[in-house]
């Protein structure tokens, strides 16, 4: 999966902008993390610039440890979400489907 | 004629006499077989210890070669060192930087020459953020840097105090410190970078690489990181330090 953002300067000086991209998954046989950071980019913009920012989600990025300490990857739904901050972020559903 | 004869015997004798151990030449492995062959135990137990010379934390005096100002006792050390050391714990102590260089070159020297074997001496310091030492230049700590997301720039400090640790004679930096912030009780929680497990690692990673330099072997500006803390330390019960 690719996240792509568009990250955009609305102020009035350069600055500078940390965009941050968390999952969670939203049942799972061990209890995950409620936001997990699985990727960030920081980047300098010019007032009114946008730039492009671009996450890929694999399996690594979605899989944790089980119980047995084996590294998987569980069906079932994900919330990916992006943002400034750990707080204010907009958000996606990811559905992961046995196959 | 026969007294270039000689000489000619003489020099090959002397190329003979050169441990493997002392050939840089050779490759490593060999080296370390040659030197642990000639090792007792002793040698190699006195290689697992390492010594703070600090009087208020050495109960053991004893176990003393340095003076109350610092300055290193050869007679001492004749009694206490003669089988060799791993470890010296922050020789910084009492010193700044030129004082510094000047004591790690005698101790070392001291060691080359005094013990059987001339094993050099590992010096190692405190480096959260920054030689923590006389005359070292300090940096925003721990969670601070982590606070940036700029692994480029975290490297490049780890880099500068790698050189400055390394200027003054010491080789390994006891940081960073990868323990998650898993309890704001914790008193350490400063140290650390953070609670998630991936700003960690690419923080860490870039600390690493700033004091280690780009490899694979570790240039006279670079020192040893120490990827800490051992056997799950920063998880704290009920927020104490070793409880």
């Amino acid at each position: 999966m690719l996240v792509s953002l568009d990250v955009t300067n609305t102020g009035a000086r350069r600055g500078d902008e940390v965009a941050q991209l968390y999952i969670h998954e939203k049942v799972s046989l061990v209890t995950r993390a409620v936001k997990e950071l699985r990727g960030f980019h920081r980047l300098s913009l010019n007032p009114g610039e946008t730039k492009t920012v671009e996450f890929t989600l694999g399996p690594k990025e979605l899989s944790y440890l089980n119980r047995e300490m084996q590294r998987v990857v569980e069906a079932g739904a994900f919330e990916v979400m992006a943002g400034g901050n750990s707080v204010d972020l907009i958000s996606t559903n990811l559905n992961v489907v046995n196959r | 004629m026969t007294a270039a004869l000689c000489s000619c015997v003489c020099l090959v004798s002397v190329a003979q006499h050169v441990a493997a151990y002392r050939d840089a030449k050779l490759p490593v492995e060999e080296r370390v077989a040659d030197l642990m062959g000639r090792m007792t135990l002793e040698e190699k137990v006195a290689q697992l210890e390492g010594t703070w010379q600090n009087r208020g934390n050495l109960k053991d005096a004893t176990r003393l070669f340095v003076d109350e100002k610092g300055v290193f006792l050869p007679e001492r050390a004749g009694a206490v060192l003669k089988n060799g050391l791993g470890q010296m714990s922050r020789p910084s102590e009492q010193h700044g930087p030129g004082a510094m260089a000047e004591f790690t070159n005698t101790v070392q020297r001291w060691m080359k020459e005094n013990t059987r074997l001339g094993i050099p001496i590992l010096f190692h310091e405190e480096c959260l953020h920054g030689h923590a030492a006389l005359g070292g230049t300090s940096f925003p700590q721990a969670i601070a840097l982590a606070s940036t997301w700029d692994e480029g720039l975290v490297q490049d400090i780890f880099s500068s105090v790698a050189a400055e640790v390394r200027a003054r004679g010491a080789q390994q930096c006891l940081a960073p410190a990868l323990d998650l912030a898993r309890d704001p009780r914790w008193g350490r929680t400063e140290e650390t970078y953070g609670e998630d497990p991936y700003l960690v690692a690419h923080i860490g990673v870039a600390a690493i690489r700033g004091f280690q330099g780009k490899g694979p072997n570790i240039d006279r500006s670079h020192v040893m990181a120490t990827a800490k803390h051992f056997a799950v330390h920063g998880q704290p019960e009920g927020g104490t330090n070793v409880g």
